[in-house]
């Protein structure tokens, strides 16, 4: 992996500092801090970028003052604003900046298909007298095994309840109590409660409302299927500059360039990297893996969270004609109400690995089926609640009951197949405080974003708030850098298009989308196998080695069947960036040498104080690279 | 596995007055907005399930005919915890995820 790998804390600096050159912080509750970054194996020598050239940045003019949005010619748009995500996180912060410039919201399916509109528990915020930001403070750093950014957590904790107050004034509909105020749930972890909802669709309900704002704002264009390929960027010393990004129309296939003063990233995570997953189809790490190829640093990747016990297809009697589109996910009340965890010899295993059984902590029980799907070499494990009394299961659990019953099972009679899902990626591109990434012009916000909230797990109904307390952070920054560019009319000039592949034909381009199924397949059959709940380095190393293999193949087939690197389709620009995310988890994971909240290695099981310290991915060599691994507009170059 | 108790409030049931909700919540245009308090007198007498909030849950007698759907232009107000509009059966939060009907989707 030609990626520099560190474990420390970035305090990042943009601009202040001539040179890139992370600099060590010392906050609160990292020890360590004047240490120098630990090197994992792979990593390269040299902390510093390479300093890339491109063929035109000797020529780079000075920008002009114009600054209008303009349609130049049907191929490049020039906005203001470029946001790429249609979430909380990025809707959010379309409605502040459009107030002072014109927007891009740029989504690949519908609007509304996010995770954000299957959130459907709650957002997390202080707005009980008797509770304590304090309090919510301490809940979020816990729960992130003390890995947490303790600025960063204080900071959304303090703003959390004023960015609630803005979404209610904005229209969105919270369930209240006879008392007029907020209804606020409790739920685990915390120790208040404080989780305000909308029935149970509150992702749902946020992201209805600030459409429904950003769907009547003049200066908001939304483009719906529109995929984001790579972002537009160049060198300005030793700094990288991000001017906008390529699309693909994917309904009309033509290819369209946005320039903008500044880029908010806040394209999601990237659950489709395991075959079993709550994320919607559109979750496959494009944000993450953009901005990997841009040069940002990207962090603690190794923490996903895993949900135990989701509905396992490859159980059910009858097979589901179409794969699930996104796991359907048991809920802990059916252990909590007495259901039992079976492996496929019918011996119950909870026992074997904590005396709590099944009522043992999530993560716990996670790792147990995980542990025993792997030393069996099985699919499933199977959960009972049989026992009980039909009357009670078809009342708590009418969902679930109908569900398996479509699919030939009852669950009054037979125990359910589950098998664990990928839920939230805690990492993602490295933001300061306000939303900034060592990449200039570009903000990040959201699932896609690590910003130091969430540490080595995510506390339950974090991420939305996260996602609405960075939105906004990040507006401030943006308006001002904004106010101080300049777009250059030709600087759409200064990348390659990219190329809709019509010329390959239709035999040629379905050849390549079905191969490009089944590669997909496997990668994410050598992630759940190798990069899944119970890590070792002995898996990992395998699947360093099986993903690279298996990315070379792949990329050798296209070029083979005529693909040409500049040319584009979903598959595959879907592909690259489901590879790209894959290696980051998987060598971040390599890194890690201790167990510390999500993430868990049987080599170093248990947590270590040393490692206490944020992984950080630094791109540093430009050799070696494969397709994947480079942007579009860059291929040209060796 | 620590159980979870939602705070009942202390208001007496007579606040349930509309009057009072109006004054405090945002009318929307959502389906969620309350429409006119001659409503709510005559609202549907759902009984939500009464369960008991700990992992050693008893036997509770059910009727589920008293389960009604929300229409949506009603007051709809969970007797247990005074909730409007909320999630109807158990507490949703009730064994530290967010479930309902089974489902989960936070944790």
């Amino acid at each position: 992996m030609t990626t520099g790998i560190a474990s420390g804390s970035v305090n990042l600096r943009l601009r202040e500092r001539g040179c890139w050159q992370p600099s060590l912080s010392s906050r609160a509750g990292l020890q360590n801090c004047c240490k120098k970054f630990p090197w994992s194996r792979g990593a390269c020598n040299n902390l510093q970028i390479k300093r890339y050239v491109h063929p035109n940045s000797g020529t780079r003019r000075p920008f002009q003052t114009l600054i209008t949005s303009s349609i130049r010619d049907h191929s490049t748009k020039y906005f203001d604003f470029a946001v790429i995500g249609s979430g909380v996180a990025g809707l959010r912060y379309a409605l502040e900046v459009a107030k002072h410039g014109t927007v891009a919201v740029i989504t690949k399916a519908e609007p509304h298909e996010s995770n954000t509109n299957y959130a459907q528990g709650g957002v997390s915020a202080v707005l009980c007298p008797s509770d304590s930001v304090e309090s919510h403070v301490q809940d979020t750093i816990v729960a992130g095994a003390y890995l947490c950014d303790e600025e960063t957590v204080r900071v959304v904790c303090t703003e959390g309840p004023e960015r609630i107050r803005e979404l209610i004034a904005m229209g969105a509909s919270f369930d209240h109590g006879e008392d007029g105020n907020l209804h606020l749930a409790r739920e685990g972890g915390h120790s208040h409660r404080r989780i305000v909802h909308a029935a149970d669709m509150t992702g749902r309900e946020i992201e209805r409302a600030l459409l429904k704002a950003v769907e009547s704002d003049p200066n908001i264009s939304v483009f719906k299927h529109h995929f984001a390929i790579d972002l537009l960027t160049s060198q300005d010393g030793s700094e990288t500059v991000c001017h906008g990004v390529d699309t693909m129309d994917t309904k009309t296939h033509k290819v369209l360039r946005f320039i903008s003063k500044v880029t908010l990233l806040a394209s999601g995570g990237a659950g489709h990297i395991y075959p079993s997953t709550t994320n919607p189809p559109v979750a496959t790490g494009d944000g993450i893996a953009m901005a990997h190829r841009a040069q940002a640093i990207i962090s603690n990747m190794e923490f996903v969270q895993f949900h135990p016990t989701a509905l396992a297809d490859e159980g059910l009697p009858i097979t589901p004609l179409k794969t699930r589109e996104n796991a359907f996910l048991i809920t802990e009340a059916v252990r909590g109400d007495g259901g039992l965890l079976y492996n496929l010899d019918m011996e119950r295993f909870m026992p074997m690995y904590d005396e709590r059984a099944e009522l043992a902590p999530r993560d716990v029980v996670a790792r147990s089926i995980d542990d025993q799907l792997k030393k069996r070499d099985e699919k499933y494990v199977l959960l009972d609640i049989s026992h009980k009394s039909r009357d009670k299961i078809l009342l708590h659990f009418p969902n679930i009951a109908a569900e398996c019953l479509k699919y030939g099972l009852d669950i009054t009679r037979d125990p359910i197949p589950v098998v664990p899902a990928a839920h939230y990626m805690c990492g993602g591109v490295r933001a300061g405080l306000q939303g900034e990434t060592n990449v200039r012009g570009l903000y990040v916000a959201g699932e896609v974003a690590c910003t130091g909230l969430h540490g080595a797990n995510r506390l339950a109904s974090n991420s939305l708030l996260e996602a609405l307390v960075f939105a906004r952070r990040a507006v401030k920054p943006s308006i001002d850098h904004m106010k101080g560019s300049h777009i250059d009319q030709t600087i759409s000039r200064w990348w390659d298009p990219p190329v809709i592949p019509m010329q390959l034909g239709c035999t040629i381009l379905d050849k390549i989308i079905n191969r490009t199924k089944e590669v997909r397949k496997e990668l994410k059959s050598i992630m759940w196998e190798h990069v899944g709940i119970v890590r070792s380095t002995t898996r990992l190393m395998a699947a360093e080695q099986r993903i690279g293999e298996l990315e070379l193949e792949w990329e050798a087939y296209l070029f083979q069947q005529g693909w040409e690197p500049t040319m584009v389709g979903l598959e595959a620009c879907e592909m690259r960036n489901l590879f790209c995310c894959a290696k980051l988890v998987l060598t971040s994971a390599l890194t890690r040498h201790e167990s510390r909240g999500l993430h868990y290695t049987t080599d170093f099981p248990h947590v270590d104080e040393r490692s206490r310290l944020p992984t950080i991915i630094v791109p540093c060599s430009n050799m070696n690279r494969t397709w994947s691994s480079r942007q579009l507009h860059k291929q040209q170059i060796c | 596995m620590s159980s979870l108790r939602r705070l009942i409030p202390s208001s007496p049931p007579n606040l349930r007055r509309t009057a009072v909700i109006l004054s405090t919540l945002r009318s929307t245009t959502s389906t969620r907005s309350i429409t006119n308090s001659t409503e709510s007198a005559h609202n549907h007498q759902h009984s939500p399930i009464n369960q008991q909030e700990t992992v050693n849950e008893q036997d509770k007698v059910i009727n589920s005919e008293e389960i009604e759907e929300d229409d949506g232009d009603e007051l709809d107000i969970n007797e247990e915890t005074g909730e409007i509009g909320g999630p109807k059966g158990p507490e949703p939060t009730r064994f530290g995820d967010w479930e309902r009907n089974g489902r989960c989707s936070d944790f």
